[in-house]
């Protein structure tokens, strides 16, 4: 009885045991920013025929680059208690196309009684909105402007506007970063963009120019986001179809830039074995020989939405960067279109990988699986402004380099070059930058990415794989490990019955073959005997019967 | 004991084969298995694969939108469009003329709102009837007794396989194909058994009009008319009569460059996908190297890359649309190189065959031949009345060699007798042999060019018409052993010699 006793105790206590779940929380939680500002931007359209679907996305991207939960709306999808009831920080309104006048009173009502921060963008401030700043309100048509940085590092005429409201001038506490000066000779000066305490306001946005860096400099003011950020550069979606002469050259001039690049790479789980699949593995362990490139793996391209809800693209990714790591390259990112982070699946199954990443616009072919308008804030997030957005700037520097730094993450973004001469092309532009160059990636950021087995990241100048520098690890024993595996898998799939069937098949073939020569062999001996019988006799009544 | 059920059996016999002779018989059977296939619930259909779309717009239909599981079962009500009809570039093509029909049927008797596409398959049924009854008579016509009820029930057997009709209920071109090509066979083997010159016409002209009804179905077919016209040359030797040889030899001759003619005509929406999965799905799984094949015709080798893929795979390196595909890929490619390289590379096209003809024979209709509501998954087949299909897929071999062997096989025996059948003095033979060669012809070009021109993208449904030239064949070769027509001697000869000389009613 009392070892039965005993036994029962443990028994329950060991029950006990295994019922408490021992796991640590998924890895998935540590890739997006913990309680992360939310933010609301709310705008009038996309207004398609002005482009202005790029300006949109660009300000989601700057967003979630500066660590903020973004959540993006039109107006005509607002309905009352939405700001109350999303616990936002901070409300932006966006007026993209000021001719139609778009308007949503619940909205307006909404805005007014929000208590946190308020930005404006763009014309038809409302009065309520105008209340907020000290200062008189002037309306100024058929102007041009040159916009001046803050503390005139950079300056850029900017395109001709029709009609602006601006402050004269700032008066008290308001703090103003940019200048406008107009460009009639006057050199009347306005403040471009204008902070008092939680409200904000921007006569214009653009995705290209001073404007964006402008601001830029306003936003991450607003919303207290602080930071000195010289921009890393990146080149983005290199693929085994890429030009291998085109990335031979590229690759030839990587140590003359001195800087650590930022190469984006859509790699494939298919025809792994094949030659060309071989150099772009090679290509890519080059790239990033001693650390003086960093590479983000790219989402697959989409033909059109896969509308199941199964794990394909989860496991396509997963085991992409399996081969990757295999063969010595070690993924420190995500990189995918803006559209990606504003969906649920693609979140969940291909953004959350990492912790950093790494959004391009994409405005065309958005394949959606299940939209949502809330984006995720991942730890890292690097805000690309393409190399052609920082054309015609005129940089007013002492010496080589800009001072100017951005509040955020930032990189000059490229696109891969697809032949000998844009190679050649691309290197002399980034050489041509005025920004410092930066070659401390893995010193300056915890980055990396990790699946359900392994868990790659780059910290304090060092990547690791599973906790082990990747240097100290023998990959040539991974990698015999992971082809005994598949080989194995290999030899169970035959069917012996089709080898059975086979055989029977070629010997049904020979058959017919034998059979056919014996035939004809037949045909013609027999043809000869008939015609015998008719050789040495004289013509008879069988001839004649015949004829009948 | 045994006399007296004998007798039993006989009493029986003679009224049976009264009231259904063979050929009714057949008809009968067909169309009961047929219509409880199509029409009685739960109703069968092919699943629409994304290629309905153009031809229920240019028909005035559209899809129900908004379904997610729209390409997973079987759908048989469209809606028809009451409105402004953007695409209604209506194509000369004899499906839509059917498809027409079969609207105006359903406007009719059922409404005006929804299109039902049982009145198509009901309008299939009706013309696959009537072909049946013609190449039924064909077999069976020098034929009585247990022989002409075997080879009619072998008919059935092999041509009322619900594989084939199941496709009825389908806005595809696979059933028109089939059933012309019974029609064809019938009237050709009518053509050669009768005794007037104004009935031997009679029925070559049908051949005639059908030949040149397939210019018109769908691309593929049109340019197979070339082929076809091989067949029609035994109608030309066969007829007696110089205006009609003669004109016969013109339609015939004329027929060539038309279906060359005709069949470029048609516009290939599918075109990008076909060249791009010639190659993928085609020519490159079949190497060991593909990146060595592909420099040898001049296409970047880098392209290796995209073997297995199809051109609208949900997850790729690149969009299909993107200049690296279409400029670094698919412009690079055309049949000519394509052609040039299954030239030199034998093996390769072989296996490609290989691979076809596996899924040729074995596979069946399986997706979605269910409606939603039935009470089975949608995704289960119907294995009713497979069971020819399901025949062959066991006791064809899979090599491509055999059907080599076959063709030589079956060209010999008519050789043969065409030669001795000339012998005697029949022309009859030399027909018969001519119509065979070009059926032989049509179902490897038939089961080729699918394979060449887009890789193994629905190669089942493509297919058909190979496998059922198969059937044909095989029906003709056991008809003819039964009638004694394959060995022929003096006696058998004489049969048909009636009609031939001196013909005393010729019209």
């Amino acid at each position: 009885m009392q070892m039965k006793n005993k036994l029962l105790t443990l028994f329950v206590i060991f029950v006990g045991l295994i019922s408490i779940n021992w796991h640590s929380p998924s890895v998935q939680a540590a890739t997006t920013i913990q309680n992360p500002s939310k933010v609301l931007v709310v705008y009038d359209s996309l207004n398609e025929r002005n482009h202005r679907q790029e300006d949109v996305q660009t300000l989601s991207r700057m967003l979630m680059s500066m660590g903020q939960q973004v959540t993006m709306m039109a107006m005509s999808d607002y309905h009352a208690g939405m700001i109350s009831k999303g616990h936002y920080q901070a409300v932006i309104t966006m007026i993209n196309w000021p001719g139609m006048k778009f308007d949503n009173p619940a909205f307006d009502r909404d805005r007014h009684q929000f208590n946190g921060k308020k930005l404006h963008i763009g014309p038809l401030m409302t009065a309520d909105e105008k209340q907020n700043f000290p200062g008189n309100w002037q309306e100024i048509n058929q102007q041009s402007f040159i916009l001046k940085g803050q503390n005139n590092r950079y300056e850029q005429q900017v395109d001709f506007q029709r009609q602006i409201q601006l402050l004269d001038k700032v008066t008290g506490n308001e703090q103003a970063l940019s200048q406008l000066v107009a460009a009639n000779g006057t050199n009347q000066t306005y403040p471009f963009g204008i902070i008092n305490g939680q409200d904000a306001y921007l006569p214009f946005f653009s995705s290209k120019g001073a404007t964006l860096l402008s601001s830029i400099q306003l936003i991450a003011q607003w919303l207290g986001v602080h930071g000195n950020y010289v921009p890393y550069v990146d080149v983005r979606d290199f693929t085994p179809l890429s030009s291998f002469t085109a990335t031979k050259e590229f690759i030839k001039n990587l140590d003359s830039l001195e800087r650590n690049l930022i190469i984006t790479t859509t790699s494939t789980t298919q025809n792994t074995d094949t030659k060309t699949f071989k150099n772009y593995l090679k290509f890519l362990r080059t790239m990033t020989r001693d650390n003086r490139a960093v590479v983000y793996l790219n989402v697959p391209a989409l033909n059109g939405v896969d509308s199941s809800n199964d794990d394909t693209l989860m496991n396509m990714l997963t085991q992409e960067i399996s081969t990757l790591i295999e063969n010595k390259i070690f993924p420190l990112g995500i990189s995918a279109p803006t559209y990606w982070n504003f969906d649920k699946y693609y979140q969940l199954n291909a953004l959350n990988f990492g912790d950093a990443t790494l959004l391009y616009n994409q405005i065309n072919n958005q394949d959606y699986h299940t939209q949502t308008s809330t984006a995720k804030a991942y730890q890292t997030m690097f805000f690309a402004i393409p190399h052609s957005a920082l054309k015609n700037i005129k940089w007013n520097i002492n010496g080589r380099y800009t001072d100017f730094t951005f509040p955020m993450p930032v990189t000059v973004d490229y696109h891969f070059p697809n032949s000998k001469a844009k190679a050649e092309k691309i290197n002399r532009e980034i050489k041509a930058l005025p920004f410092a160059p930066e070659n401390q990636y893995l010193y300056q950021f915890n980055t990396g990415i990790s699946t359900q087995t392994q868990n790659l990241r780059g910290k304090d100048g060092v990547i690791s794989l599973n906790g082990t520098p990747v240097s100290e690890i023998d990959f040539h024993q991974i990698k015999q490990q992971t082809a005994g595996i598949r080989k194995n898998q290999d030899q169970t799939g035959h069917l012996t019955t089709r080898r059975i069937v086979d055989k029977i098949n070629n010997v049904l073939i020979v058959i017919i073959v034998v059979t056919l020569i014996v035939l004809f062999g037949m045909l013609a001996i027999g043809r000869k005997l008939y015609l015998r019988m008719f050789k040495n006799r004289n013509l008879k009544r069988t001839k004649g019967a015949k004829k009948k | 004991m045994l006399t007296k059920i004998r007798q039993k059996l006989h009493a029986w016999a003679e009224p049976f084969e009264r009231w259904l002779p063979p050929v009714r018989l057949g008809i009968l059977l067909l169309a009961l298995i047929t219509i409880f296939l199509l029409f009685v619930p739960p109703v069968s259909g092919p699943v629409d694969d994304g290629t309905y779309n153009l031809i229920l717009h240019a028909n005035g239909l559209r899809e129900f939108t908004g379904d997610p599981n729209y390409y997973k079962y079987f759908v048989p009500q469209f809606p028809i469009l009451q409105y402004y009809n953007p695409d209604a570039h209506l194509y000369l093509s004899l499906q839509n003329v059917l498809i027409q029909a079969a609207i105006l049927l359903n406007k009719i008797f059922y409404s005006s709102k929804i299109f039902d596409v049982r009145f198509l398959g009901a309008i299939y049924t009706v013309l696959f009837l009537l072909a049946s009854r013609l190449l039924f008579k064909g077999l069976t016509h020098r034929l009585t007794g247990k022989k002409a009820y075997l080879i009619v029930l072998l008919g059935v057997f092999f041509l009322g396989d619900t594989t084939y009709t199941v496709y009825f209920n389908s806005f595809y071109i696979e059933p028109l194909d089939f059933v012309m090509m019974i029609a064809f066979v019938g009237c050709g083997l009518l053509a050669f058994q009768q005794t007037t010159t104004r009935k031997i016409l009679k029925y070559y002209s049908g051949q005639v009009l059908i030949a040149f009804l397939f210019l018109f179905v769908s691309r593929q077919v049109a340019f197979l008319v070339s082929a076809l016209c091989i067949s029609l040359v035994g109608g030309i030797i066969f007829i007696r009569g110089r205006q009609w040889k003669l004109s016969a030899i013109i339609l015939v001759t004329a027929l060539i460059p038309m279906s060359i003619f005709i069949g470029s005509l048609y516009s290939n929406p599918n075109h990008n996908q076909n060249v791009y999965q010639s190659m993928t799905l085609g020519a490159m799984p079949s190497t060991k190297n593909p990146g060595k094949s592909l420099a040898e015709i001049n296409i970047r080798p880098q392209n290796e890359i995209l073997r297995g893929t199809s051109y609208d795979a949900p997850y790729a390196i690149a969009r299909s649309d993107s200049a690296t595909i279409q400029k670094g890929f698919i412009d690079e490619i055309n049949y000519a190189k394509l052609v040039w390289y299954y030239g030199t590379h034998p093996s390769t096209l072989s296996k490609l065959l290989q691979t076809g003809l596996e899924n040729k024979n074995v596979a069946r209709t399986k997706v979605g031949v269910y409606e939603k509501g039935a009470v089975k998954q949608g995704d289960e087949d119907k294995t009713f009345f497979q069971w020819a299909t399901i025949a062959k897929g066991f006791i064809l071999p899979k090599k491509f060699g055999f059907y080599f062997i076959f063709a030589i096989l079956v060209i010999s025996v008519y050789s043969v007798s065409c030669v001795r059948g000339l012998e005697m003095g029949s022309k009859l033979y030399a027909a018969r042999l001519w119509m065979n060669c070009g059926l032989l012809l049509m179902m490897f070009l038939a089961f080729i060019s699918p394979i060449i021109i887009s890789g193994q993208t629905n190669i089942i449904r493509q297919l058909t018409m190979s496998s059922t030239l198969l059937d044909l064949l095989v029906l003709i070769i056991i008809s003819d052993s039964l009638q004694h027509d394959i060995w022929i001697t003096r006696d058998t000869v004489l049969l048909t010699r009636a009609g031939e000389d001196g013909d005393a009613n010729e019209e």
